[in-house]
């Protein structure tokens, strides 16, 4: 059971919810912020958000950031432009914990935080050599060099 | 980080312009089945017509072709970048097709335009301001598989004519000849063309006998084929 507690009594009782990572770290979300998850909205929705909800792809740090994130996106009253500038900041981490972020905005269906954190890596990737690819995203299936030169070829346009 | 999943690789990869991720077939073998797969490519050009929404706006003055790209999303209106085609020079908007715009110059090669990117094509065999159609191969698999159909009619006598179709293959880089293969319409003068699936479509309507003839030609690129249709008889 969870119960919160608030110096004073609050008006309206904030319905919350419990989300368990896979290091054994429990969190308190609010539903209203839950609820930009499309997993944890169905899961609210079958009743089956009232005892801890186990996350077992997602670590502690990853998921204190997640809730961090979903927070401050049900807010109100926050214009988009100091969102947007909060959000760069959010994501200015390295591109392993975005992999993270990524990885667990899949899993809990946050299009918002999928999108953000997407479009870093792209923008991330988008300039980088094949070779700095392969060390990024420790690649091991790479073609041989002749293979590589044939691919090139038939893609010569993309590289001029 | 053992393996990334692939849907993962997906959601980086949709957000992406075609050009690098053109480049990233050769980063390894996952990478390139992905990237060259049909399903990719299908959601991908999906997502770019959803988000990417624009209208190339044309305005066909006398003497004078004006190409403009306007974002509905943001209502914005610019001018499509020519600067590749020279000063004064003539030019016409062949056609566009999933976010490329194909143009050709009255004396010059033709070119395809992406965004600010221009490619310039090899010189087709004929000439090239019969430059009739733009179109794309959704069955292919590759997102480059784009074609542009050349078309040279040879009237002769009335009312025969013979004439030489060649098509260019973006992902081959080569025109192909597939000879005299218009179908008879008369005409020269296609118009704007559609894009519907596979096929190019046209719907010129021309004088024939003192009577407007007005019909529905084809180009199924998949096919590399022509063909011809009859508009319904609607009655007065």
């Amino acid at each position: 059971m969870s119960s919160s507690s608030s110096s004073s009594l609050p008006p309206c009782p904030k319905k919350m919810i419990t989300l368990k990572s896979s290091d054994g770290e429990t969190f308190q979300i609010e539903e209203t912020a839950a609820l930009q998850s499309k997993t944890l909205e169905n899961m609210i929705d079958e009743n089956c958000a009232s005892t801890p909800i186990p996350l077992r792809s997602i670590n502690g740090k990853i998921l204190a950031k997640v809730v961090e994130f979903c927070n401050k996106h049900a807010e109100v009253g926050v214009d988009a432009e100091s969102l947007h500038a909060w959000d760069a900041e959010f994501v200015n981490v390295e591109y392993t914990t975005l992999f993270d972020y990524i990885l667990a905005a899949n899993f809990l269906e946050i299009p918002t935080l999928l999108d953000l954190a997407s479009g870093v890596v792209g923008d991330m990737i988008k300039g980088k050599t094949p070779d700095e690819i392969r060390k990024m995203f420790n690649i091991n299936d790479a073609f041989s060099p002749e293979e590589e030169e044939e691919v090139r070829r038939a893609n010569q346009w993309a590289f001029e | 980080m053992a393996s990334f999943p692939v849907d993962i690789l997906m959601e980086i990869f949709l957000r992406l312009s075609a050009r690098p991720l053109v480049r990233f077939r050769c980063v390894c073998k996952s990478w390139n089945s992905l990237l060259t797969s049909p399903f990719f490519i299908k959601v991908y050009l999906e997502r770019s017509t959803k988000f990417h929404k624009f209208n190339l706006l044309k305005y066909d003055l006398d003497n004078f072709l004006r190409v403009q790209i306007h974002i509905p999303a943001k209502n914005e209106l610019s001018d499509l970048n020519t600067s590749f085609i020279k000063d004064g020079e003539k030019f016409k908007l062949v056609g566009s097709c999933n976010g490329i715009a194909c143009l050709s110059s009255f004396d010059k090669h033709p070119f395809e335009s992406v965004k600010d990117e221009n490619i310039a094509l090899p010189q087709p065999s004929y000439h090239v301001s019969n430059l009739v159609g733009f179109g794309f191969n959704p069955l292919s698999g590759n997102p480059d598989d784009f074609s542009v159909v050349n078309t040279n009619i040879y009237f002769e006598q009335y009312p025969n004519y013979t004439s030489q179709v060649e098509v260019y293959s973006f992902r081959r880089n080569c025109w192909k000849q597939l000879g005299n293969i218009f179908p008879p319409s008369l005409t020269q003068h296609l118009g704007n063309q559609v894009i519907f699936k596979n096929f190019i479509c046209w719907c010129p309507c021309f004088r024939l006998d003192h009577e407007i003839v007005t019909l529905l030609i084809l180009f199924d690129v998949v096919q590399d084929d022509f063909q011809k249709m009859a508009l319904p008889n609607i009655k007065k």
